[in-house]
């Protein structure tokens, strides 16, 4: 089953055919909700949120565009709902186990350095900022996608992810050596 | 899950390949936890959202095409059902006799009453002299509907004196 065949089943009110959109897509909007607020109850909440959304409005959704995008601007929708209520503890639990898969101790080192250092930059970000490249990199959405994503223009997400990508590239400068032009 | 950007929107392969690698490993751990679709059906049970078929009662009160709803279209026709009906309940009453007997003594009550007793015939003749004499005012609610019927025959002028009413003469002058 397709996504289309499986978003067609659910204007019907198919919930197996709902189910097969969750398996599809809880990791990438539990993932993106997580590197947005940094908090591992309240992304599940998200998420939780986001796909009951989705149900209640899947009739509206027009068959034959991608249902990622689709999802993910529920899920932003939600978070940002989140943020304009009020701030969002970090979790330090999820901070603390986040290079755990590497297996050689040097190169845990090596990666939990690196892996720190990124997220200590990407965090260092607005959250526009943030958003823009946390759904282009991670969720991996195209501009176009992420512009209809979080409702910008195409030009606006371009403009967002170029100032993200410099400053990153000015905190980052000794990981990525070739490309250290600060000129911020 | 981690896509590449096109060389056209960066340029900049290595920071790309940075952050590739970073989202990756956290792509890796950040998985949904297990009893998410449990939950999410747990709430969709409790949910009587647009995405389930909903009840009949909801669909009968959901909009539709022109943002009506078949309930709503079912009150108006119904209370234009009424309306007629009503209309042609009163437009019959109009012509009712008996109505017509209660405003006009003599004349026209001979058609709804063709055999008058004598003691009903002796009370009418009375009631119609007693009127000519002395008009009574018109009872309290009587203005309300006397304006929608014909005249009495004892407030008519005499033929003579006066020009029959304007619109049934012209008609039946043209029908001559």
């Amino acid at each position: 089953m397709n996504d289309a065949e499986a978003v067609l089943l659910c204007q019907g009110g198919d919930r197996e055919a709902f189910r097969h959109l969750v398996d599809s897509y809880e990791d990438v909007l539990y993932g993106t909700a997580y590197l947005m607020t940094g908090n591992t109850a309240l992304s599940e909440e998200h998420v939780q949120e986001a796909f009951l959304s989705a149900w209640r409005g899947i009739r509206g959704f027009r068959t034959g565009y991608p249902v990622k995008p689709w999802l993910v601007r529920i899920l932003v929708n939600t978070v940002m709902a989140q943020r304009r209520r009020g701030s969002v503890p970090i979790d330090p639990l999820d901070v603390a186990e986040a290079q755990s898969g590497a297996g050689d101790p040097a190169e845990l080192a090596e990666s939990i350095e690196s892996g720190q250092r990124v997220r200590r930059a990407i965090s260092a970000l607005s959250d526009e900022h943030s958003t823009v490249v946390t759904l282009r990199f991670f969720s991996g959405l195209t501009v176009p996608l992420v512009a209809q994503a979080l409702g910008r223009r195409e030009g606006t997400i371009k403009s967002r992810l170029h100032r993200a990508l410099r400053h990153l590239r000015t905190e980052l400068g000794e990981l990525a050596p070739g490309n250290g032009d600060n000129d911020e | 899950m981690v896509t590449t950007m096109s060389s056209n929107e960066n340029p900049d392969q290595e920071l790309e390949q940075v952050l590739q690698t970073y989202f990756e490993s956290e792509a890796e751990r950040l998985k949904a936890p297990a009893g998410l679709w449990a939950r999410i059906e747990a709430g969709m049970h409790g949910d009587t959202g647009r995405g389930a078929v909903p009840p009949v009662w909801q669909r009968l009160v959901q909009r539709g095409r022109w943002g009506l709803s078949p309930a709503l279209v079912a009150v108006a026709l119904l209370a234009i059902a009424v309306s007629i009906a009503w209309l042609a309940a009163a437009g019959s009453g109009r012509d009712d006799a008996g109505l017509e007997i209660a405003l006009s003594p003599g004349g026209s009550s001979s058609a709804a009453f063709p055999t008058p007793t004598p003691a009903l015939t002796a009370r009418r003749n009375r009631f119609a002299s007693a009127a000519s004499a002395t008009a009574a005012p018109p009872r309290p609610a009587e203005h309300l509907y006397r304006a929608f019927l014909p005249a009495p025959q004892d407030q008519r002028a005499p033929q003579g004196q006066r020009a029959p009413p304007g619109p049934p003469a012209q008609v039946a002058h043209r029908l001559r």
